[in-house]
């Protein structure tokens, strides 16, 4: 009995993985073949959807996808680490109703947030604004909260005695906020840039309502394309934008690796 | 001759190839109170684990009442275990829990419920059963954990340092009362604790472990008249330890040097190897006025008071006897007694019986 | 300004000239959070109440919603899936979140990875992930016909099955995620204790660990339920033409038919839909809360 029940758990735990990961290779299979197709009899690998990624169409996309992202993890950092700040180092009065504010716009759906901006635009006559503008507009409003928060957890955890020894020792407001405080909270705020890049480089729901023809996210042209066509070369983008992902959040990692150290070290 | 209830065969855990527990033999006769004594890291816990059934020997053969439990998974072994942060359910009442084992066991409804009423009466819990274990205090959540173990009556009861998240004097009463649950119910207890006052206070057998291997085992009287270590002697209450550069047996007595140039005359002894080191209790050494006579002693040895700390119930002195040898000596606190002042010369009565002779 | 009155700081003569830095560090955040999301909300809501030409107060545009089939009919739909897709999510990670909370060897770090990793990957690779494994001439079907199991191909993809599937594997990780925290609280010794008192396998997960992780259960089908509700892409792409839901209804009206009070009020019945369901965890929550602290008194 027990050992009927051990084996269906592992069943269970393999078949798990394998619907996990099983998406994955096929989309790396296909950009591999010469067919959208995955089929079973053998087939001649092949190499030329990447080729044909270096082009226009593909790299202008990619490239204002990079762009917003970037501006959008700038912004919704800087914005995040002050409000977070603020509310949580500073407690200013009403420090929990501000916070409640700054989070509210996690429990309304993307798709929500979407509509509403895209409407408010037009009824104030700026349709011009939408495409790039919009979009980072948009995505810092979903990223910011995140980064908040992040921020926020981590000054929260942050010793406050770290402070204290440090004023003790003479160190003014400002000594101490760069010197104690932002290498202390560094990890957090590294992670919360990280991860408002990555939100704003895949985001659907809010750029779907936003782009304007020539002026769109990668993810927003791969999906206008997949509504008619499977073609290989979609894999080839997918499997080449998820690299991009990988190599950015270990770029972050590099940079904030050393601290994060640190920050675990100390508690 | 007792049954025996546990018998470990050479039995050896290694983890990688870290040797956690080295060729272990151990028998344990049906209703003894065995104590597995040591430091942390001494391969205890993994000793329990294997009669437990949660960690499996590398090599050797766990047998419970004569049959071989290697191949036997936990549920199925009949052994109850009570565990140091006593692991009630949280979300059943202490009724619920208690019941746990015999529902498992697929005992009849009623029959249940008069052992869980005889279980709660016997650690003192009656009319707590319908409370949730949060709603208890430490020391009552300890007295569900028992109820539970032994609720369903098993062979052997083991004990994983279940008294040492209570305050001292709870610990204290908790160890009175386990004896006598022990006795009343006749059951094997294998007790796992790294406090040799508990091991001493409860045990009829205690079984130091130290380095993955057992140092010594035997009554806890035996063990501490008769450390056969230096580890054990050191372990088990506090002993002054000397280093012995030469031993020699002259007429009734064994002779040892230590220090530069002081000779020791303890009991002979046979001992297999060399003499290394001599044991000596604190409470063992007679504080005697400088020049006193005889009384007996074997040993009589000037010495210098360094140090005087009062305990309440003793004085601990240090005592200098020159050529670099130095005793702690525990004189007891009684009316009349005045202990000696620092610098004060004072002799020493040593009882040739008292010098235990060590190999290692 | 009382909370500062207890803080280890400089006298407040000096505080004061330094008072108006925090208020200056939050307000870029409130700033921007007003513009683009408070006021576009508020906006968005007035108008779904709003007569499009006299502009007078009016619940027209809810009243068609409600009489209108289609529409009913993909609110319904949207529960639908989601209901199934946080069913799914909670039994597929269950075993993984377990073996997570409990596992000690490498194999951890392993199974941490492949179970997170797709997070990575964004939607719309898995969605086309999905799309070539489902479709009618896809991997399956292909597998399935090569071993002679069916004639003709399993309509796989362009139904509720394939939006299912497709956003049951987006959802899972952080179903995984918060099951896995949940069962991470519950003592192994609890475990333990039950085998020692002679539970079976089945026995210690049915009696100890299931009853005990109830929260993390209730939690993992919470937030299934709002991310399956509010995705986009994956209903578009794998339902196919015919498959609405609300999310995909609100594109329409917006991008299609142009009617944005009638968007916003499908906009308003998704918000609506999620807050009820978050409103019953919350509940939920505080009521598991004060059952626990009410009765905690002699604890320690």
């Amino acid at each position: 009995m027990n050992r009927l029940i051990s084996i269906l758990y592992w069943i269970s735990l393999g078949t798990v993985l394998c619907f996990i990961t099983l998406p994955l290779i096929v989309v790396v299979a296909a950009s591999l073949s010469p067919t959208s197709a995955v089929t079973l009899q053998p087939w001649e690998w092949t190499g030329r959807w990447y080729a044909d990624l270096w082009s226009s169409r593909w790299l202008d996309p990619f490239l204002a996808s990079v762009k917003i992202a970037t501006v959008v993890a700038a912004i919704s950092g800087v914005l995040g680490l002050f409000a977070a700040y603020a509310v949580v180092y500073e407690r200013i009065p009403g420090s929990d109703a501000l916070m409640s504010c700054l989070l509210s716009p996690l429990s309304v759906p993307q798709i929500v947030k979407g509509v509403a901006i895209v409407l408010f635009l037009s009824m104030i006559g700026l349709q011009g604004f939408l495409g790039t503008p919009a979009l980072i507009a948009a995505h810092v409003v979903l990223a910011l909260p995140f980064v908040t928060r992040m921020v926020a957890t981590s000054l929260a955890n942050f010793d406050a005695n770290l402070d204290r020894a440090a004023q003790i020792l003479g160190a003014g407001k400002l000594q101490r906020i760069r010197l104690v405080v932002l290498p202390m909270i560094k990890p957090g705020v590294l992670s919360g840039v990280t991860f408002a890049f990555i939100i704003s480089f895949n985001n659907i729901p809010l750029s779907v309502f936003l782009v304007r023809p020539g002026d769109s996210t990668l993810p927003i042209t791969v999906i206008n394309y997949l509504e008619y066509s499977l073609d290989p070369v979609l894999a080839a983008v997918n499997v080449a934008s998820m690299a991009f992902i990988l190599t950015v959040i270990f770029l972050f990692e590099k940079i904030g690796g050393f601290s994060a150290q640190l920050h675990g070290g100390s508690k | 001759m007792n049954a025996l209830d546990i018998e470990l065969v050479s039995v050896s855990k290694s983890y990688a190839s870290m040797a956690v527990v080295k060729d272990i033999d151990l028998a344990i006769p049906q209703g003894e109170f065995v104590s597995i004594l040591g430091p942390s890291g001494c391969g205890k816990t993994t000793t329990l684990n294997m009669i437990a059934g949660f960690t499996a020997p590398s090599h050797g053969d766990i047998r419970i009442k004569g049959r071989s439990q290697v191949r036997v998974p936990p549920e199925r072994r009949n052994i109850g275990l009570v565990f140091q942060n006593y692991a009630l359910f949280p979300h059943m009442t202490v009724t619920e829990n208690v019941a746990f084992g015999l529902k498992m066991k697929g005992v009849r409804r009623d029959e249940a419920e008069t052992t869980v009423k005889s279980a709660l009466r016997s650690v003192h819990l009656e009319g707590m059963g319908e409370r949730y274990p949060r709603e208890l205090s430490g020391g009552q959540q300890q007295r569900v954990a028992l109820a539970r173990a032994i609720a369903p009556r098993p062979s052997v009861l083991l004990l994983d340092e279940p008294l040492s998240n209570l305050d001292l004097k709870l610990r204290e009463a908790m160890r009175i009362e386990l004896k006598e649950i022990q006795q009343q119910l006749g059951m094997t207890f294998v007790y796992v604790t790294h406090d040799q006052e508990e091991a001493m206070a409860m045990s009829d057998r205690v079984v130091v472990m130290w380095q993955g291997a057992i140092a010594q085992e035997g009554q806890p009287a035996a063990l501490y008249r008769e450390p056969n270590s230096r580890f054990v002697a050191d372990f088990i209450g506090k002993s002054n330890i000397l280093s012995v550069t030469s031993a020699a047996t002259k007429a009734a007595h064994l002779e040892l040097a230590v220090g530069d140039d002081l000779i020791l005359k303890a009991h002979k002894a046979e001992l297999a190897g060399e003499i290394r080191y001599c044991s000596i209790r604190p409470e063992s050494i007679a504080v005697l006025p400088p020049a006193a006579g005889g009384s007996g002693c074997a040993n009589l040895l000037d010495a210098t008071v360094r140090r005087v700390v009062n305990l309440g119930a003793a004085f601990e002195i240090d005592a200098d006897l020159g050529s670099d040898v130095r005793l702690h000596v525990l004189l007891r606190a009684t009316r009349a007694s005045v202990p000696p002042k620092v610098g004060d010369a004072i002799r020493l009565g040593i009882d040739d019986a008292d010098i235990q002779p060590l190999c290692a | 300004m009382n909370s500062l009155a207890l803080d280890l700081h400089p006298p407040a003569r000096r505080r004061r000239t330094l008072a108006w830095f925090p208020l200056a560090a939050l307000s870029p955040s409130l700033m921007v959070l007003s513009a683009f999301f408070a006021l576009p909300m508020g906006m968005m809501i007035g108008m779904s109440f709003t007569q499009t030409e006299t502009f007078s107060p009016t619940l027209e545009h809810y009243q068609r919603f409600f009489t209108d089939g289609l529409s009913i009919a993909g609110f319904c739909r949207t529960a639908l899936m989601s209901l199934l897709v946080a069913v799914s999510v909670t039994v597929l990670g269950y075993p993984v979140a377990y073996f997570l909370a409990r596992a000690t060897t490498r194999w951890r770090a392993v199974v941490f990875a492949l179970a997170l990793a797709p997070e990575l990957a964004g939607v719309v690779l898995r969605t086309y992930g999905w799309l070539i494994i489902l479709e009618d001439r896809g991997f399956i079907n292909d597998l399935l016909l090569h071993l002679g199991v069916i004639s003709s191909p399993l309509p796989l993809s362009k139904n509720l099955f394939a939006v299912v599937v497709g956003l049951t594997h987006v959802v899972l990780p952080f179903g995984i995620l918060s099951l896995m925290t949940s069962i991470q609280g519950i003592d192994p010794n609890l475990e333990r204790a039950a085998q020692m008192l002679g539970a079976s396998r089945l026995a210690v997960i049915r009696t100890i660990v299931l009853p005990l992780s109830v929260p993390g259960i209730v939690s993992s089908m919470l937030i299934a339920f709002t991310m399956a509700a509010s995705a986009y892409a994956t209903p578009a792409l794998l339902g196919g033409a015919g498959f609405k839901v609300l999310a995909t209804m609100i594109y329409e009206q917006v991008l299609f038919y142009i009617d944005w009070p009638f968007a916003s009020v499908m906009a308003m019945a998704l918000l609506l839909m999620m807050l009820g369901i978050s409103f019953v965890g919350v509940r939920y929550e505080s009521r598991r809360r004060s059952r626990a602290s009410v009765s905690s008194g002699g604890e320690r």
